[in-house]
């Protein structure tokens, strides 16, 4: 028995030991995975839950309220089940068991509410964490990548848990109908309810921060101290990791500079106000939160109390983890400044981090792509809605013409490929990049200097050196004055000397010259195109190109939704839940019928030990929201496809598809009043022209696209619509031909890359 | 009138030849159709009726509420992903009157005045070539079409009156053919994956033409009961082409 114990006492120990030790490479950082089985939060069906639910709640005596009890099951259920399926979320990974072992130390002495807690990760930047009724905590690996201890973290923890032991979100909801059902469409009245909604949503807010502190944090060893930083925290969610200097010359070489109205002088002081107007807010403001806390902390001890329970290098290590996921998911949703931004950061503490170096190549990559669509307005934000260092960044990149982009986003791909050459995501940048600098970032040879100025320009470091050791005011003077002519500042040359230095290296320049010459050739053949192509030309350019059969792809969850215009609460949940399972039973029937292969990434038919498919399903949900956020045609090499191709061996395809079903119940429609008035006027069509007028008006929308995963491009889409229900035999002949067509590769726009 | 018989023979080749022309060109550039779940054959059945107004239908009925009625039997193939085209043949029986007129009695060439007392009958059986139009978002064959038909009708007519025969020399039966052209707005529903439903409001020209004027010309002239008849009867089936109210039932074969 002895050995026994000891046996179970040495595992334990030595798991707990490995766990803490964990070490991550974050210089060869790779994304976070979810590990072990998948929990029945995710694998149980949206209606099973709804179902389970609905048979737990207690009934009241009043019609009206178990009719509210009821939508509030089935809305609820429904958003905390999107959210569960749609691949953001992070289970069993490094940081979830983190952020489950301070809820541990929070409820060590109620192991039954313990035990009716999940926590899990959602793959968010934004600071935030929510609960709901069902148990489950997410915790945005935003919040996580801000909070400077792991106390911070524990008062979040607690402030949510309130929310679920006190039922706050279906109290709330009540309240909500309740309000709304007193009120007029006297605007006066309509405004009042939407005050008195917020009202009560700010006292529970300030309930779950009491009682988070009294009831939960206050038991648990954690120091009081660290909960006004979880203020500070909330109070400059809005910036980035920290607030470091960055300077243009991070962009500059010795033989050119960008001219000096390319910088702000002075970047917007960070207000980060507290004391804002919440009348219209769901939660009070920071101000009043952080003195209620103030007044209940006074009456506290704080003897003993820590701002670290576990180790102070764990924390560490999951906050950097939580960093390095938010990096990229500032990608996935195109927030290139920030991501470059943070990388910048980062590489403070991991200078050597090819993940880092990487994520900023890719996010110039991106943002010089964007420029040159002229998009970069939409990716990146003015620079006077920003406060702090990093305005500097969204001046300059706002600023850069599409020439500066193009150059600077091939300078930096360029350094980072020498490094990694092996690195086919690197050689797709810098070869698009190439492309594009000559095609449409108007980059001509004869506009670059393949040499220094002169010998003295080559070494600046002596030319300041000379500045430094002058013997007299007026020696200096003309040496600076020499140096700053030499670098171009501040004038329209500094163009000219841009790739210098680049171009010194040869394998560089040979790259330079190779593409040159492509994009001659290109150019000649494109010189009478317009920028939108006429059908007819289309056809004429694609009648030859060869077409690619499909006979295997990935099948990526169908959308589906059924709402009803005319009602508040537009969305039929248990419909849209219904229908998605109908439709996708006959995607599975038509592939089969026409022999197509398909791997089904469907999170509904997900068993418990399906977590590798998992992984993969949510690696193509962020390569599907980053490839969707894409402007138009062009071409993108997006950031995801490093983590997507694995994928496209392991399933022996390269396409994806993605389809879905919008159908509304509408108003009724002006032509539908015509319609009526043209059956009318034959005594027997009377009784339809009745119908029409008295039966609803459905809307249906069907859209159908294959994306290519090498490519990043849609190589076939149908979208329609039509003004009728969903019916089964118009979703049946779309899928049918989309697929048909798919199959036999018409109407697909195969890239020739 | 000759007129238009002239027409029916210079324009019949020209449409045959758009049609056959249009046909080629449509299977041409749509390699590949769809169908519906790939079944692109069908077998229909439709009835297209119109109300006898002050015509009687074969029952001798007339009003706002009687119906004449055509069954219609077709072939259907889906050639393209918005066409559909197929051949078919119809059949009805309907009946006809006329009013008292002035003839000329053989043999004594004598002008009497006939009233009739009762009703003759018209069987007509026709063949139809035709293509259905699906609109844009609806993919053959189901969903809104236009149809553009071109018919071939042929029909008997037979007249006799018990109580009051006509005179002697009196034409009491016949035969006559037309070409026709006729455009439909129709929908087409298909449920369990191989029944077809079709609705569809149809419109129509007959190539025989409408002609009263004409009609008492040569009665009054020449008595020719034979032409009469033939107006007659031709007039009654212009009518009931003109337009109709149709539904049909369908099966996806193969």
């Amino acid at each position: 028995m002895k050995k026994l114990f000891l046996l179970i006492s040495c595992i334990l120990l030595l798991t707990s030991f490995s766990i803490s030790q964990e070490t991550f490479d974050f210089d060869n950082y790779q994304l976070l995975k979810s590990s072990g089985k998948i929990p029945e939060d995710i694998t149980k069906l949206y209606m099973e839950k709804y179902k389970e639910d609905k048979s737990s709640i207690s009934k009241s005596n009043k019609r009206s309220e178990n009719k509210a009890k009821d939508e509030f099951l089935q809305e609820s259920n429904y958003y905390i089940n999107q959210l569960l399926i749609s691949g953001k979320i992070l289970f069993n990974d490094p940081i979830t068991k983190y952020i489950n072992s301070i809820a541990d130390v929070i409820l060590k002495d109620q192991p039954d509410l313990r035990k009716s807690l999940r926590f899990y990760t959602v793959k968010s930047p934004s600071v935030n964490a929510f609960s709901t009724d069902k148990g489950i905590i997410f915790v945005n690996l935003g919040l996580v990548a801000q909070v400077t201890s792991e106390a911070q973290l524990a008062f979040v923890l607690s402030h949510e848990i309130v929310h679920y032991a006190k039922k706050h979100n279906m109290d709330f909801y009540l309240s909500k109908k309740k309000i709304e059902k007193g009120k007029t469409y006297d605007q006066e009245d309509v405004d009042e309810s939407f005050l008195k909604v917020h009202h009560r949503s700010r006292e529970m807010e300030s309930e779950a921060d009491e009682l988070g502190l009294l009831d939960y944090y206050s038991k648990t060893n954690y120091a009081l101290t660290e909960i006004d930083g979880a203020m500070d925290v909330l109070q400059y969610a809005y910036l980035p990791f920290d607030d470091i200097k960055f300077d243009k010359s991070y962009f500059e070489s010795p033989y050119f500079k960008f001219p000096d109205n390319y910088r702000l002088d002075n970047v917007t002081p960070i207000k980060g106000r507290d004391d804002y107007d919440d009348t219209l807010s769901t939660h009070p403001n920071v101000l009043k939160r952080r003195e209620a806390l103030k007044d209940l902390i006074k009456n506290l001890d704080n003897n003993g109390k820590q701002a670290f329970i576990q180790s102070k290098e764990k924390f560490t290590t999951v906050k950097n983890l939580a960093r390095f996921e938010c990096i990229n998911q500032y990608i996935v949703d195109q927030d290139y400044v920030e991501a470059f931004y943070n990388s910048y950061i980062m590489l403070k503490d991991f200078p050597n981090s090819f993940y880092l170096h990487k994520s900023m190549a890719s996010s110039l990559y991106l943002m010089a792509k964007h420029k040159i669509d002229g998009k970069l307005t939409e990716v990146v934000a003015d620079y006077k809605k920003r406060e702090g260092e990093s305005q500097q960044l969204n001046y300059l990149f706002r600023k850069f013409e599409k020439k500066d982009f193009c150059v600077v986003a091939i300078r930096n791909i360029w350094q980072l490929y020498k490094l990694h050459p092996e690195n086919e995501y690197l050689t797709s940048l810098k070869d698009d990049m190439f492309k594009n600098m000559f095609n449409k970032g108007n980059i001509k040879p004869k506009d670059l200097a393949f040499a220094p100025r002169d010998t003295s320009t080559v070494n600046l470091v002596a030319d300041s050196l000379a500045i430094e050791h002058a013997s007299n005011k007026y020696d200096r003077i003309k040496s600076k004055k020499k140096t700053t002519e030499s670098k171009g500042s501040g004038n329209e040359n500094y163009f000219k000397y841009i790739l210098v230095d680049m171009l010194q290296d040869t394998a560089f320049k040979r790259n330079f010259n190779n593409f040159f010459a492509i994009s001659k050739v290109t150019n000649e053949d494109e010189e009478n195109d317009d920028d939108y192509e006429s059908y007819r030309s289309y056809r004429r350019r694609t009648k030859n190109t060869p077409t690619t059969k499909i006979n295997n792809i990935l099948v990526f969850n169908p959308l589906y939704f059924k709402i009803d215009e005319r009602k508040s609460d537009v969305i039929r949940y248990m419909d849209s839940d219904q229908k998605q399972k109908e439709y996708i039973d006959k995607i599975k029937r038509i592939t089969d019928k026409l022999s197509i292969k398909t791997n089904m990434l469907i999170p509904s038919e997900f068993t418990a030990d399906d977590t590798e498919i998992y992984n993969d399903y949510s690696i193509l949900k962020d390569w599907l929201t980053e490839s969707f956020n894409m402007p138009g045609e062009s071409s993108y090499i997006l950031n995801s496809s490093q983590n997507v191709s694995p994928l496209i061996k392991k399933y022996n395809t390269q396409y994806i598809d993605v389809s879905g079903v919008l159908s509304a119940r509408t108003h009724k429609m002006p032509q539908t009043y015509t319609q009526a008035c043209v059956w009318s006027v034959y005594i027997i069509t009377i009784p339809y022209s009745i119908y029409l007028i008295s039966a609803p008006d459905y809307y249906s929308y069907y859209f159908h696209t294959v994306l290519d995963l090498k490519t990043g491009q849609a190589i076939y889409y149908n979208n329609s619509s039509f003004y009728n229900r969903d019916r089964n035999d118009y979703l049946n002949s779309k899928l049918y031909d989309s697929f048909n067509q798919i199959r036999k590769g018409k109407n697909l726009r195969i890239s020739n890359n | 009138m000759l007129k238009g018989i002239k027409m029916e023979h210079i324009n019949m080749k020209r449409i045959i030849y758009i049609l056959v022309i249009s046909l080629m060109i449509s299977s041409y550039c749509e390699a590949q159709v769809s169908g519906y779940m790939g079944k692109r054959w069908l077998f229909m059945y439709d009835i297209n009726a119109r109300p006898t107004f002050s015509n009687p239908n074969q029952n001798g009925n007339t009003g706002f509420t009687s119906l004449n009625v055509k069954n219609t039997f077709g072939l259907e193939f889906v050639a393209g992903r918005h066409l559909q085209m197929g051949v078919s043949y119809s059949y009805f029986n309907t009946c006809f009157d006329f009013d008292g007129l002035s003839i000329f009695t053989s043999p004594d060439n004598m002008l009497s005045t006939y009233s009739p007392t009762a009703i003759g009958n018209i069987s007509v059986k026709g063949v139809s070539y035709f293509m259905k139009f699906f609109y844009s978002d609806n993919l053959a064959p189901l969903g809104t079409y236009t149809k553009i038909q071109l018919d071939h009708y042929s029909w008997d007519w037979s007249f006799s009156d018990v109580n009051n025969p006509p005179p002697s020399g009196f034409v009491t039966s016949g035969s006559k053919s037309s070409y026709g052209l006729s455009l439909c707005v129709g929908n087409q529903r298909i449920f369990y994956d191989r029944i077809i439903l079709n609705v569809s409001l149809q419109t129509g020209y007959l190539f025989s033409g409408y002609n009263h004027s004409d009609l008492e010309d040569q009665y009054s002239i020449n008595g020719n009961s034979d032409r009469f008849m033939e107006l007659i009867t031709s007039n009654r089936v212009f009518v009931h082409y003109l337009w109709s109210f149709n539904v049909g039932i369908g099966v996806l074969i193969f």
